[in-house]
């Protein structure tokens, strides 16, 4: 059964090209419009991976990871942050989030797919 | 306290001042003149020390001074009280023309303010439609992208089925072209060496009517022997008539013998005869057949040496169009394992509407931060109510306001201050695990 991805971003076409690289390889993608959405979705599907950005309306990717990592489910299931934010102390808040990886866009369909792999196989 | 009166109040109160220091002075000057004139007088009554004269002009002196003083203070004062009517009156004239600044300064203000929000709404309006056209274009050009890559697949593995089939490698449904080009090109090589071996039979065949031909002709030779030997027969059998007749009674035995000779003759003649008619249509028959073979052993050797040569050259072109084939696969494989790599790169490029897109936001976010500033500035109250005299203080009052205004607006500025994006170029960006 193919492993199953969650993608949250604003931009309509980020998660058109996540979806289009990730399915490309095999994965399922669920997508979602914003850091509630997000959420919501994640909550009510069990996923192997999430996918965010951080800048968002309603809620930004550190309150997504910091919301998820106080649930059971996704306690241990790796979240990796997508985002144009570079800054150090913006990783630094993601990883005292619980973010498993910072990845700057734009990402290159081919390293996403290889750090996607190298974190759920 | 009321800062516009202080100059007034200042003037007053020197005023004030002078006054009861003039007062003072004038007491003090009077008491000293005084105290100065019993003090003669008593020295005087007591030891005689100073003429009474002496005492008097001191009283005198200081009294005169006091007054004297008590005057000028008098002139100073009045002098003050003038300046001081002057000066209200240049402080009214200038409060209403603060006033009026003040007024035209807040209109300005609440026209700029307007000016700016019809400004910002357009800006708004605009970066809306570039980030929609943005969003639309990119999405077109990824679905261009990923569709140019789908397709370029599907050609792909249509090469790679193309091949497989041709080389056979799709099960027993499936066809070796190149074994099918050399069957066929064996089928053709064997048909051709037959039809070559048929036409050689046919010439073989030729020559062996020929030989049937001078059989015939032979034949018809030898018939024509037997017909001279039967008509020969047949006058010695006459002859043996007449010689029989002649004989008379002996010889009518003689006649009958001569009778079933010539009737003997005769048969070998028709017999002859009809052999020599059947040899005559067998001859035909072999002539026709001899021609007949001739023509097809002839033609068909050419046409075959024509089919074979044919054969062989189509057989090179297929082997070349069976190898251009294969390259050819190779080179799709090459194109697609290109194309592929320059939709990854488009793919990335095209990331850039994201990254636009929160610029323009960003932007939109200062834009409004700074309006927002402007709106507050315009939106500090106007007291129309107020005198002349306390349009100072309304100024003061004013200032203190614009800059809780821009104290406000800082906080706004601060938080629009991180841009969230800091790519300059559409490289990859940075992957770091944790």
């Amino acid at each position: 059964m193919a492993k199953m991805i969650l993608a949250v971003d604003d931009s309509a076409s980020i998660r058109q090209m996540v979806a289009f690289t990730l399915k490309g390889a095999g994965y399922e993608v669920t997508e979602a419009v914003d850091g509630q959405d997000g959420v919501n979705k994640a909550k009510s599907k069990s996923f192997n991976l999430i996918l965010t950005d951080q800048n968002m309306p309603n809620m930004d990717g550190l309150t997504l990871i910091k919301t998820l990592r106080a649930t059971p489910t996704y306690k241990s299931v790796p979240i990796l942050m997508l985002t144009t934010e570079s800054g150090e102390a913006m990783k630094a808040q993601g990883k005292a989030a619980g973010a498993t990886g910072w990845l700057v866009k734009p990402f290159d369909p081919q390293k996403l797919l290889e750090v996607v792999k190298k974190v759920i196989g | 306290m009321r800062r516009p009166q202080k100059i007034n109040t200042i003037i007053k109160h020197m005023a004030k001042q002078f006054t009861s220091n003039s007062t003072r002075y004038f007491a003090k000057a009077i008491s000293i003149g005084i105290v100065i004139g019993l003090l003669g007088v008593l020295l005087e009554w007591a030891f005689g020390a100073l003429p009474q004269i002496t005492s008097l002009v001191l009283t005198i002196h200081f009294v005169l001074f006091g007054a004297v003083y008590f005057g000028w203070m008098m002139v100073f004062l009045l002098t003050l009280r003038r300046f001081e009517a002057k000066a209200a009156e240049e402080w009214k004239i200038a409060d209403g023309e603060i006033h009026e600044l003040s007024r035209r300064t807040h209109e300005l203000f609440v026209q700029l303010s307007a000016e700016f929000n019809e400004q910002m709404e357009i800006t708004r309006t605009e970066v809306q439609q570039m980030q929609d056209l943005l969003r639309d274009a990119a999405e077109k050009l990824l679905n261009s992208f990923t569709g140019m890559e789908a397709s370029t697949r599907k050609q792909q593995d249509l090469a790679l089925e193309m091949t497989s089939l041709q080389q056979g490698q799709n099960g027993a449904q499936g066809v070796n072209f190149e074994s099918f080009v050399q069957e066929t090109s064996d089928t053709l090589t064997l048909f051709v060496d037959s039809t070559i071996e048929t036409s050689k039979a046919g010439m073989g065949l030729v020559e062996m009517m020929d030989d049937i031909t001078a059989d015939v002709d032979k034949i018809v030779s030898v018939l024509g022997e037997i017909e001279s030997i039967s008509k020969q027969t047949n006058l010695l059998a006459l002859n043996a008539a007449i010689e029989a007749a002649r004989a008379g009674e002996a010889g009518r035995g003689f006649a009958v013998v001569a009778d079933e000779v010539r009737s003997l003759s005769n048969r070998s003649n028709q017999f002859s005869h009809e052999i020599r008619a059947h040899m005559d249509s067998v001859y035909r028959s072999v002539r026709t057949a001899e021609a007949a073979i001739n023509a097809m052993a002839s033609r068909d050797m050419n046409f075959a040496l024509q089919s074979k040569t044919k054969v062989q050259g189509t057989m090179a072109e297929i082997k070349k169009v069976n190898d251009r084939m294969g390259s050819t696969v190779t080179d799709l494989s090459d194109i697609a394992g290109e194309v592929e790599g320059n939709v990854r790169m488009a793919v990335t490029s095209l990331q850039f509407q994201d990254l636009a897109s929160q610029l323009l936001n960003h932007i939109n976010t200062r834009i409004a931060n700074m309006g927002a500033i402007i709106h507050s500035i315009a939106g500090i109250p106007i007291n129309d109510a107020m005198d002349g005299e306390d349009n100072r203080s309304e100024c003061i009052l004013r200032l203190q306001r614009f800059h809780q205004a821009i104290d406000q607006a800082s906080d706004l500025i601060k938080q629009s201050r991180h841009n969230p994006v800091s790519q300059n170029q559409m490289e990859s960006g940075d992957i770091e695990l944790f």
